[in-house]
C-alpha cells in the first residue's frame, strides 16, 4: 500500500502523455494530483492519528530480500507537503506557456519527478534509493533543458542557462557516482543494503569499511542538500530555466537531501556516527552565512531567492547536527514551512516576471501599486522566510534555535540569529527595489493570471495558518521524531512475511 | 583478481577527474564516463568475485551450491550502468547542442558569455 503514491504519479505521467494533444489534458492532471494530495492526506492520518507504520515488500519476497517501502509519519508528511507542491505548481502552469501542446513533456517530467521524490522519501532500501534519486534527477535535467527548445528565449539567456545546467549535471552525476561508491563499499562489507537489515548488525560486525560508506553516503546527500562547499550548482542553474519547474526545484530537491540524512544517519545503525554529526555542524554554520552572503551581493530576484535556499538549508543541517528528538521535530517542522514558504516565493518571482517582463531588480518597480495582493502574498511570504511572527517561519526558526540552545550549540544559535538579520535585509531589499520605489517608465497594467492568483493563494494561506496554528504541526512532528529514532519500527518490518 | 580490479578502478577514476579538471565540455563528457565505469567496476569487486558457479539451481537441487556467487552486486551494476547510460546521452545531446548553437567548447567560454 505504501507504494500508492509513486504508482499514482507514475500512471498520471502515462495519462499526461495520452492527453498531451487535448485542450482538458492540463486540467486533467490537476484533478489527478488533487488525488495524489487526498492519498498522502490520508496517510498522514493512518500514521500519524492511528500510529500505523506502512510497509511494502514488492516482489512478493519478505523485508530484506524485497525491495522495502517504509512509509511512517516523517515520510507521510513529506509526500504529503510534496504533494501538495506538486498540486499548486500544476494549477500554476494553467495559464503559463509550459502547459501548452508544445510542451506536453512537462507534464511528464512533472509527474516522473513527482514519482521520484515520493520513491526516495518512502524506500527504505539504500539502493533503491539511489534509483529515485536517478529517477528526479533525470526528469530535473530535461525539465531545465525544455527552455532551450523556446524560441522566444534570448540566446544569451540560454548561453547563460547552459552554463548553470552543466554545472548542475556534472556535479550531481559525480555526486550519484560517490553515493554509488558508497553503496559499493557498504554492501561489500555487510552484505545488505537494506536499512533495517543494516540495524541488526551487531558493533563487531561493523569494520571501518561501513564508516567510510558512510562518508560517502552523507557527501552524496549533502551535496544534493546544497551543503557548502559543494553548493554551488543550485545558484547557478535556479535562475534560469522554466519558472514553474524550478519552483518545484527549489520545494523538493534540495529537501529530499536533508531528508535522507536523516534518515539513514541519525537512527542508531551502523551507518549513524557521532563525526558525521559534529563536521555537519561546522558544514551547516558555514551554509547559513555564505548563502546569506550570496544573497546580499545579487540583484535579481531569482538568484536573490537562490541563494536563500542555500542559507535555509543550513538551519535544517544545523537541525540535523544537534541530532537530539526536539532538534529532529523542530527540523522536520521547519522543512514542513520552508518547502512551501520558498516555491511560493518563486511562483510570485514567476508572476512579477510574467507582469513585467524581467527579474532584476534595477528595471522593477511600483508593484505596490499595480498589483497590491501580488505585493501583499510576497510580504507574508518575505517575512515568513526571514523568521518574524506571526508567520510559520517564527516558529520554525525558533524551535531550532531553541533546540541549539538548549543542547549548547551555541554558535548554530548566533550565527541562525545573524543570518536571520540578514535574510530579513535582503527580502527587504527585494522589497524596496520591487514593490515600493516609483518605477522608472510607466508600465502597461498586466494583471496577474487567474491560475498563478489561486496557487499563490493557497500556499500563502498555509504560511499564515501554520503561523496562527503551530500546535497541529508540532504535535505532529513530535510525534514522527520520536517515529524515526525508534530502531524497533523498523526492525518489525523484518518480521512480517510478504506484501500487504 | 580483486586487486587487479581495484587498481582498474583507480585508474580510470583517476583518469576521470583529470578529466573533468580539464574543463572542456569533451572531456567532460570522456570524464564522467570514465568515473562512472570506475564506480560501476567497484561494485562489481564489491561482490568479492571469485571464480564460482552461476546462482542457478539444477533440476532436483533444493539448496545453492557453496561455490556460487553472490547475484545481487551484478543485478546493481546492470541497474546502474542503464542509469548512467542515460545520463551520458542526455549529458552529450546537452553538450552537442551547446556547441553547436552557442559554439561554446570550453567552460572558460561559456563563463565570458555570461558576462
Amino acid at each position: 500500500m505504501s507504494a500508492i503514491p509513486v504508482l499514482l504519479a507514475l500512471f498520471l505521467a502515462v495519462l499526461s502523455y495520452f492527453f498531451k494533444n487535448r485542450k482538458f489534458g492540463p486540467h486533467l492532471l490537476v484533478v489527478g494530483s488533487a488525488a495524489q494530495f487526498f492519498v498522502a492526506s490520508w496517510f498522514v492520518y493512518l500514521t500519524a492519528y492511528q500510529s500505523e507504520i506502512l510497509h511494502t515488500s514488492l516482489g512478493t519476497w519478505a523485508a530484506p530480500f524485497g525491495i522495502s517501502f517504509y512509509v511512517d509519519t516523517f515520510s507521510a508528511l513529506m509526500i504529503w507537503i510534496s504533494s501538495l507542491l506538486f498540486l499548486v505548481v500544476q494549477i500554476y502552469s494553467l495559464s503559463s506557456p509550459e502547459s501548452s501542446h508544445r510542451f506536453w513533456a512537462h507534464h511528464f517530467c512533472w509527474n516522473t519527478l513527482a514519482a521520484g521524490v515520493y520513491g526516495a522519501f518512502s524506500t527504505n532500501d539504500l539502493f533503491n534509493l539511489f534509483v529515485w534519486f536517478e529517477v528526479l534527477l533525470l526528469s530535473s535535467y530535461i525539465l531545465f533543458t525544455w527552455s532551450f527548445t523556446d524560441e522566444k528565449v534570448s540566446e544569451e539567456i540560454k548561453l547563460n542557462g547552459r552554463k548553470g545546467l552543466i554545472s548542475y549535471i556534472v556535479l550531481n552525476v559525480l555526486g550519484s557516482s560517490i553515493f554509488l561508491f558508497g553503496l559499493a563499499l557498504l554492501y561489500s562489507s555487510t552484505g545488505t543494503l537494506n536499512f533495517a537489515d543494516l540495524m541488526r548488525l551487531t558493533d563487531g560486525d561493523v569494520s571501518s569499511v561501513v564508516h567510510l560508506a558512510g562518508f560517502c553516503l552523507a557527501f552524496a546527500f549533502s551535496m544534493k542538500a546544497g551543503f557548502f562547499p559543494l553548493f554551488n550548482w543550485l545558484p547557478a542553474s535556479y535562475p534560469v530555466g522554466p519558472i514553474s519547474s524550478v519552483a518545484l526545484f527549489a520545494g523538493l530537491l534540495t529537501k529530499v537531501g536533508i531528508y535522507a540524512l536523516i534518515r539513514f544517519f541519525l537512527p542508531a545503525s551502523p551507518l549513524s556516527s557521532e563525526w558525521i554529526l559534529s563536521v555537519v555542524m561546522v558544514v551547516a554554520n558555514l551554509t547559513m552565512l555564505l548563502g546569506v552572503y550570496g544573497a546580499a551581493t545579487h540583484q535579481s530576484l531569482r538568484s536573490i531567492l537562490s541563494f536563500h535556499i542555500v542559507s535555509q538549508v543550513g538551519y535544517m543541517a544545523l537541525g540535523f547536527a544537534i541530532g537530539t528528538t526536539t532538534a529532529l521535530s523542530a527540523t522536520i517542522f521547519y522543512l514542513l514551512h520552508h518547502m512551501v514558504v520558498k516555491t511560493n516565493l518563486f511562483l510570485i518571482a514567476g508572476a512579477v516576471s510574467r507582469v513585467r517582463g524581467t527579474d532584476q531588480l534595477k528595471n522593477l518597480g511600483g508593484l505596490i501599486k499595480s498589483n497590491p495582493w501580488l505585493a501583499s502574498a510576497f510580504a507574508i511570504s518575505a517575512l515568513s522566510l526571514a523568521g518574524l511572527p506571526p508567520f510559520s517561519g517564527f516558529w520554525a526558526k525558533f524551535f531550532i534555535l531553541f533546540s541549539a540552545a538548549s543542547s549548547g550549540a551555541f554558535w548554530g544559535l548566533g550565527i541562525g540569529l545573524f543570518v536571520g538579520l540578514f535574510t530579513l535585509f535582503s527580502m527587504l531589499k527585494i522589497w524596496n527595489e520591487a514593490f515600493l520605489k516609483s518605477p522608472q517608465e510607466e508600465s502597461v497594467g498586466v494583471k496577474v493570471p487567474r491560475a498563478y492568483a489561486i496557487a499563490i493563494f493557497i500556499l500563502t494561506i498555509w504560511t499564515v495558518g501554520l503561523g496562527l496554528r503551530p500546535s497541529t504541526l508540532t504535535q505532529i512532528s513530535d510525534f514522527a521524531a520520536v517515529q524515526v529514532l525508534e530502531t524497533r519500527n523498523y526492525l518489525s518490518t523484518l518480521q512480517e512475511g510478504g506484501s500487504k | 583478481m580483486t586487486s587487479i580490479l581495484s587498481l582498474a578502478c583507480g585508474v580510470m577514476a583517476a583518469a576521470g577527474t583529470y578529466l573533468l579538471l580539464r574543463r572542456r565540455l569533451f572531456d567532460f563528457l570522456i570524464g564522467l564516463t570514465l568515473i562512472g565505469h570506475a564506480v560501476n567496476l567497484s561494485v562489481f569487486v564489491a561482490s568479492n568475485a571469485k571464480s564460482g558457479t552461476p546462482s542457478i539451481m539444477g533440476i532436483g537441487q533444493d539448496t545453492l551450491a557453496l561455490t556460487t556467487l553472490d547475484p545481487v552486486p551484478q543485478a546493481l551494476i546492470l541497474t546502474a550502468i542503464v542509469i548512467s547510460f542515460g545520463t551520458i546521452t542526455l549529458l552529450a545531446v546537452l553538450f552537442r547542442t551547446s556547441m553547436k548553437n552557442s559554439n561554446l567548447q570550453d567552460i572558460e567560454d561559456i563563463e565570458k558569455g555570461s558576462d
